[in-house]
């Protein structure tokens, strides 16, 4: 396929912006800066979304992820305000916890021979692959993914998935309503917040993030 | 003269690379937002991976654009649900590190 | 109007039904919803009895009805009854608001009955998801409790990260064949090895690869179990009940469904790996269990022996052998659940091996049903645990059976493996009948059993000793 030099440079620097940002997220301590690094690298995905012919979804992921679900992260962040150095080894606990993930070693070791084994078999599996031009009309534009979703819903294969996604949303709130109940079973009321200071949150104790970037 | 770049080999490396890193961020990190978070950059990349397919390879319907919004339902429906929870777990621990957090496990008599 | 939104549409209003009572009457009596719930889940099974048809497709495919899917949505749905049952004066005891815990319950219900019947990866996805994020609300809905925090934590940053995993599979999946389609996929996929084009081929595998091991973790297979005792021990027995049976339930028959049809053409791949899965998990759950004093903890271990034998089953291609084993397990479990509830007191649970020491005197009969069910749990004869294990090693004897290179030894390995197993089976049968009672077992010995519990337990016995005595398997 000839690609003009403009998509190139665009696909190239988009890749080295998101992964650059990307590996900022694993490794910056600070978790507020963290997050911002993630919606760094959201920002060039949709640019390369677009250059996919994704015009939608690369619109959906400013507005959805990066408005909206990154938005949540950084509220409970600021919400909590988890110490900045939370790098540090921990003191006391044991060190076995959470040992599906902190398998260490294990895990380093997996993730080290995947990289080197799998992305390589992968790269040169799909470099011999056919590649087809994209051929349908208005590919990737609002009114087709329209069509796709909503032409003749008692037909449409993606009617179901597209319904059940709602009770899925419907357990989210349910389950959030739950974790806010206080010990009598009533979700939480307005008066009833700030009036009882042993289950208020211990703000005052802790630097705000904010501060300790300014800190640094 | 400009190599030619923008191809599937090089989208889909980028979205492992992006898995893996994500990946690495869960193992390493101790706080329980931040593992949140590199979960969504592992997510990131599937996502990539997933439109990638569709436009190099099967233009001929937008079939993984769907998937790619289902696939941000779901991870929204999952930041609410972890994040409710470690507002509940920094209640009752005043803390989320997750060495700290820990009691389950088994117990040395 | 379609058939299959009728058959969903009990599970639906019921759902609806507790939203408008949970907004009604906040705090008003739990039984009400309980019974909503039961009969939604029982009438949701009779709905996709007598109205779905074997062999029909709805929705321009998005979803097929087989034989072995309704079978599984049966199982799962009068698995879920079951516990419901269990979860009445429970969910008081430990104080969960029972209206939300059920309206949790029954989004997972519609999960896995869309599980069972999904024939896309689209649904596949949802279904799946549906399934496990109300698993990890499940596990930590009480929310007072630090332990089922952290249960509920661990579980969802886990399944997080493994549903991650999934979704990577199914896009290689898409990506190779560019169907969403199961059955499209299943013919892509032969014509790819037909053909022997390496590129999807990889592609492909790569992505089965994927799949089975999300899958794995998810029914914590060794060697990704380690997260399965620890969520145990956080969580309410009542959530438990759920997750551990019919939730496991669900997972296996996706997975036999999955890799019997559309993976079908790639079985030289995934029999090998169901197999490592398979000694693994024989080796590593046995090994831990028998340095285990915690009872929740044990039971897990259990869970994951079990399988172990399940993905044996799977890789023998026997329907009926891993429907009758998935069957057994779940109604195993939950009459185990049912004794550890009538076992605790009124402010706590049984929790370690001493909790329930000299049982046999003060809860004769709790004791006894929970005897039996540890008797099925390690296979001794005339149990359903037995017949189960038994059809298993049967199916891979049978010199018909296309079995990769090292199948049998495995399975003898299992079996030996299970008579390890005995010894910490029989720790618990010998606290309970050899060793006196504590001093505060008046306590107990005053309440009687609550007649849920009792319930469960005679159905649970009458059901393991029925299966293990008067059935016939095939091929016996």
């Amino acid at each position: 396929m000839p690609v003009s030099p403009l998509v190139e440079i665009t696909f190239a620097l988009s890749a080295l912006v998101i992964l650059l940002a990307s590996l900022a997220v694993v490794l910056i301590k600070n978790p507020v800066r963290a997050t911002l690094m993630l919606i760094l690298s959201f920002l060039p995905t949709s640019l390369i979304y677009i250059l996919l012919q994704a015009s939608f979804v690369g619109i959906l992921q400013i507005l959805v992820y990066a408005g909206a679900i990154m938005m949540l992260f950084t509220f409970v962040i600021m919400m909590i305000n988890p110490s900045p150095n939370e790098g540090d080894a921990p003191a006391g606990g044991s060190e076995s916890a959470f040992t599906g993930l902190r398998g260490g070693l294990v895990g380093f070791l997996i993730i080290g021979l995947a990289g080197t084994m799998v992305i390589p078999m992968i790269y040169h599996a799909a470099a011999s692959l056919p590649v087809q031009a994209v051929t349908k009309p208005h590919f990737g534009e609002l009114s087709s993914i329209a069509a796709l979703l909503f032409e003749d819903p008692a037909n449409n294969p993606l009617t179901v998935s597209f319904e059940l996604i709602s009770f899925l949303i419907l357990v989210g709130i349910i389950a959030a309503l739950n974790f806010s109940r206080r010990k009598g079973g009533q979700t939480v009321d307005e008066d009833s917040i700030s009036t009882r200071p042993t289950e208020a949150l211990p703000i005052v104790k802790r630097q705000s993030g904010i501060e300790a970037m300014e800190r640094k | 003269m400009i190599p030619h770049v923008f191809n599937l080999q090089n989208c889909l490396a980028l979205s492992l690379l992006l898995v893996l890193i994500g990946s690495f961020g869960v193992f390493r990190r101790h706080s329980l937002i931040m593992i949140l978070l590199s979960v969504e950059v592992m997510l990131n990349g599937v996502n990539l991976s997933l439109v990638a397919f569709n436009y190099f390879r099967w233009g001929t319907s937008e079939t993984s654009h769907y998937l790619y919004m289902l696939s941000i339902g779901v991870a929204a429906v999952e930041a609410a649900v972890g994040l409710s929870m470690i507002i509940v777990l920094f209640k009752n621990f005043n803390d989320i590190t997750r060495e700290r957090i820990s009691r389950l496990g088994e117990r040395s008599a | 109007m379609n058939p299959y939104v009728l058959s969903q549409a009990p599970l639906i209003l019921g759902f609806v039904f507790l939203l408008v009572l949970a907004s009604v009457r906040p705090a008003g009596k739990e039984s009400l919803s309980n019974i909503i719930t039961i009969l939604s889940l029982v009438s949701g099974a009779i709905a996709i009895w007598l109205i779905l048809p074997e062999g029909a497709q709805f929705f321009g495919g998005a979803i097929r009805v087989t034989s072995v899917g309704k079978v599984l949505a049966y199982l799962c749905l009068g698995l879920t009854a079951v516990a419901l049952l269990l979860s009445e004066d429970y969910l008081d005891k430990v104080r969960i608001h029972g209206v939300d815990w059920r309206m949790v319950v029954l989004a997972l219900a519609l999960g896995m009955v869309n599980l069972c019947l999904a024939n896309d990866i689209a649904t596949l996805f949802i279904a799946y998801e549906l399934v496990s994020i109300p698993s990890y609300v499940l596990a930590g809905f009480a929310h007072k409790d630090p332990r089922s925090n952290e249960a509920g934590m661990k579980y969802l940053l886990l399944g997080v990260f493994s549903s991650v995993l999934f979704l990577l599979g199914l896009s290689f999946l898409y990506g190779a064949t560019g169907e969403i389609h199961l059955l499209a996929i299943h013919d892509k996929l032969a014509l790819a090895v037909g053909a022997g084009s390496t590129g999807d081929l990889m592609l492909a595998k790569v992505g089965l690869g994927l799949i089975v091991g999300a899958i794995f973790f998810k029914v914590a297979v060794a060697p990704f179990h380690s997260w399965l005792p620890d969520v145990y021990q956080g969580t309410n027995l009542a959530s438990l009940a759920i997750i551990s049976s019919p939730v496991k339930v669900a997972v296996f028959g996706m997975l036999g469904m999955l890799l019997w049809g559309a993976f079908e053409p790639l079985s030289d791949l995934w029999k090998p790996i169901l197999l490592a899965g398979a000694a693994m998990s024989a080796l590593m759950g046995n090994l831990q269990a028998i340095v285990q004093t915690n009872l929740k903890r044990l039971v897990a271990y259990s869970a994951v022996v079990n399988a172990g034998f399940i993905l044996l089953g799977i890789l023998v291609n026997s329907v009926p052998i891993v429907l009758f084993y998935l069957g057994s397990y779940g109604i195993m479990t939950l009459g185990s659940w049912a004794a550890f509830m009538a076992m605790g007191t009124k402010s706590s649970d049984v929790d370690e091996l001493s909790d329930v020491a000299g049982l046999g005197r003060t809860q004769r009969w709790v004791a006894l049903a929970m005897t039996l069910i540890l008797f099925s749990y390690a296979g001794i004869p005339l149990t359903a645990g037995f017949a189960a294990k038994f059809g298993v090693v049967l199916e891979a004897l049978k010199p018909e059976a296309f079995l990769p290179r090292g199948t049998l030894p495995v399975v003898y390995f299992s079996v030996a493996m299970g008579l390890v197993s005995f010894f910490f089976y029989f720790q618990i049968i010998r606290a309970m009948w050899l060793q006196s009672p504590p001093l505060d077992a008046g306590e107990r010995r005053g309440a009687g059993v609550a007649w849920p519990y009792a319930f469960v337990l005679v159905l649970s016995v009458v059901v393991i000793l029925s299966l293990g005595m008067f059935l016939r398997l095939p091929g016996m």
